[in-house]
């Protein structure tokens, strides 16, 4: 067995180290990986052992670790901040460790449960002249159980790797969340140079759980107490902070504040199993779809949802919602259209004032659906002496004439 | 009403081999945003079929414009697969040519409908027009304005065909 202990951890850096091995235990801050199942997938504890550097880096978390054999001996090794010990070297380690490091040795779970016997049984066998563990052990289980009792034994057992600790497998709960302090940048260049490791950090954690962000809020919190929220799903779930970078670089870019930004919070809403959807170096449709994937989400995060997508036709009788831009594009095959419309239509309608040197040719007669308040629009062709022809309609409701579309 | 043009008017080969930036102008009674879509549709039909960077996908196309959108049942009527063309509206004419200069970036499209409501600056059309020649797309600015001759490789002007 193989284990890598971390004495001080957070949740966020136990998700991403799932990415390494399934067999990840949180008990309280400390964390135990237990590296052996992997290590041939990694070809190597070297290069497992450097992912993992990078992704405690990535935390931000001090380089304190122990790498061990078994996980029952990984706190009481924990002696110096890097303790690196090569397969079967640890035993030899433990045993010229200090009779006071016993305290640490055994089941993490119980050992604060255990703390004060364990500690008087410590002071007692400094007063009968044990040093270091190697004392302890030179002495026969049946004379420890005689003058230290059954703590006494079971503390042996530890030490000789005779007893076997079982801990239970970390699982990742709730939404992936982060918070950028932003109240020391006084500009958005420097904000976007905040972000890359956040995106960083949510990557990782998405690695780690085996997901890919389908959807994501962003809160910012002003000075004023505002709150600004959006919301973001994306075409193409993805788990690269790169893409995320991009799309958040998009957004923040159009935004505006009324007040100086304290915080931002960034919250994964909605996910989906992670797919490897490999790409294959030879069907450059998929790449093709892919990329037109993630360049539609960022111009989706910014100009909005009904703003950008591939037209699918639905049934209306109001020309402007005839249609619904949609991703990914779907073909639908019945369509109608007829002649006296224009192809490109003004969006929102612009209210117009027909001059009386226009023609006006009528073109239909539209009911708008019963549920919105605007009732009957009769629609022209107008012929202007000069410029373009112009698609109006009269609105019997509003009393007042629209430009909706332009032939030109 | 008379038709206000049709493909006979548009030379295919000329087209295909067309790589740049094109103002599609409209002329009384002509439709520029339909030219510019009759190239297209010209485009599709030809045989054999224009050669793409895409080998052997069917190309995307884009049309952007702050003032409103393409209408896609008449888009269809021109014989042009609805689930090809991504139509972005934006909020200013700046947008257009800044998502324009983006999606031509991308390699993604073979065809760029730009259909701004004011021109831009004579450097920024220069930059869209390198760049529309180096990805091998063709651009279309759907626009009456006057452009600088020289950023534009081709103007075609939508008018009524000759009696």
């Amino acid at each position: 067995m193989r284990i890598l202990f971390f004495p001080n951890t957070t949740p966020a850096f136990t998700e991403s180290v799932l990415s390494l091995t399934p067999k990840v235990s949180l008990i309280k801050n400390t964390l135990y990986l237990d590296i052996e199942p992997t290590l041939k997938l990694f070809k190597g504890e070297e290069n497992l052992f450097l992912k993992a550097m990078q992704l405690s880096e990535t935390f931000s978390l001090n380089s304190h670790f122990v790498l061990t054999d078994r996980p029952e001996w990984a706190q009481a090794l924990n002696t110096r901040p890097e303790v690196f010990l090569l397969p079967g070297k640890s035993p030899q380690l433990l045993l010229n460790l200090d009779i006071s490091r016993l305290e640490f040795i055994g089941d993490p779970q119980k050992l604060e449960e255990e703390k004060k016997e364990r500690t008087d049984l410590i002071r007692f066998m400094k007063r009968v002249g044990l040093k270091t563990i190697a004392d302890f052990t030179r002495l026969s289980a049946t004379a420890i159980g005689r003058r230290f009792g059954k703590m006494g034994v079971i503390l042996l057992d530890w030490v000789l790797g005779n007893r076997e600790l079982l801990l239970p497998t970390f699982v990742p709960e709730g939404l992936i969340h982060e918070t950028i302090d932003t109240e020391e940048l006084t500009s958005l260049e420097s904000l976007l140079l905040e972000l890359p490791p956040v995106l960083n950090r949510i990557e990782s954690r998405l690695i780690g759980r085996a997901q890919m962000v389908k959807s994501l809020e962003i809160k910012f919190h002003l000075e004023s107490k505002n709150k600004l929220q959006k919301q973001y799903h994306l075409s193409d779930p993805t788990q690269k902070g790169e893409i995320l970078l991009k799309l958040l670089r998009e957004l923040l870019s159009d935004l505006t504040w009324d007040a100086p930004l304290q915080s931002l919070e960034i919250t994964v809403t909605d996910t989906v199993p992670y797919s490897p959807g490999q790409l294959s170096l030879f069907e450059t449709g998929e790449s093709l779809f892919s990329d037109l994937s993630q360049y539609l989400t960022r111009l989706r995060a910014k100009f909005g949802e009904a703003q950008v997508g591939f037209p699918l036709l639905q049934e209306s009788y109001l020309p402007e919602k005839s249609w619904t831009p949609t991703w990914p594009p779907q073909e639908k095959e019945n369509s109608h259209s007829t002649p006296h419309r224009p192809l490109f239509l003004f969006n929102p309608p612009k209210p117009c004032h027909p001059l009386s040197s226009w023609t006006l040719i009528p073109s239909e007669n539209l009911m708008t659906e019963w549920w919105n308040k605007s009732g009957i629009r009769k629609y022209f062709i107008a012929i202007p002496p000069r410029g373009s022809r112009l698609w109006l309609y009269w609105d019997l409701e509003e009393k007042a004439w629209y430009a909706h579309g332009t032939f030109d | 009403m008379r038709p206000v043009l049709s493909s006979q008017f548009l030379n295919p080969e000329a087209l295909q081999s067309f790589y740049g930036l094109a103002q599609v102008t409209s002329l009384p009674g002509g439709s520029k945003t339909h030219l510019a879509f009759e190239c297209l549709s010209v485009s599709l039909k030809a045989d054999p079929p224009a050669p793409t960077h895409f080998e052997g996908h069917p190309p995307y196309f884009i049309f952007i414009s702050d003032e409103g959108t393409i209408y896609p049942p008449a888009l269809k009527v021109l014989g042009i697969p609805l689930s090809r063309v991504l139509t972005v509206k934006t909020e200013s004419s700046d947008q257009v040519w800044k998502t324009g200069l983006e999606a031509i970036q991308t390699g993604l499209f073979s065809f760029i409908f730009l259909r701004p409501s004011k021109t831009c600056p004579t450097a920024n059309l220069r930059k869209l027009q390198l760049w529309a020649e180096r990805k091998k797309s063709k651009v279309f600015v759907l626009s009456d304005h006057s452009l600088p001759h020289w950023t534009i490789k081709k103007k075609i002007s939508a008018s009524l065909p000759p009696r």
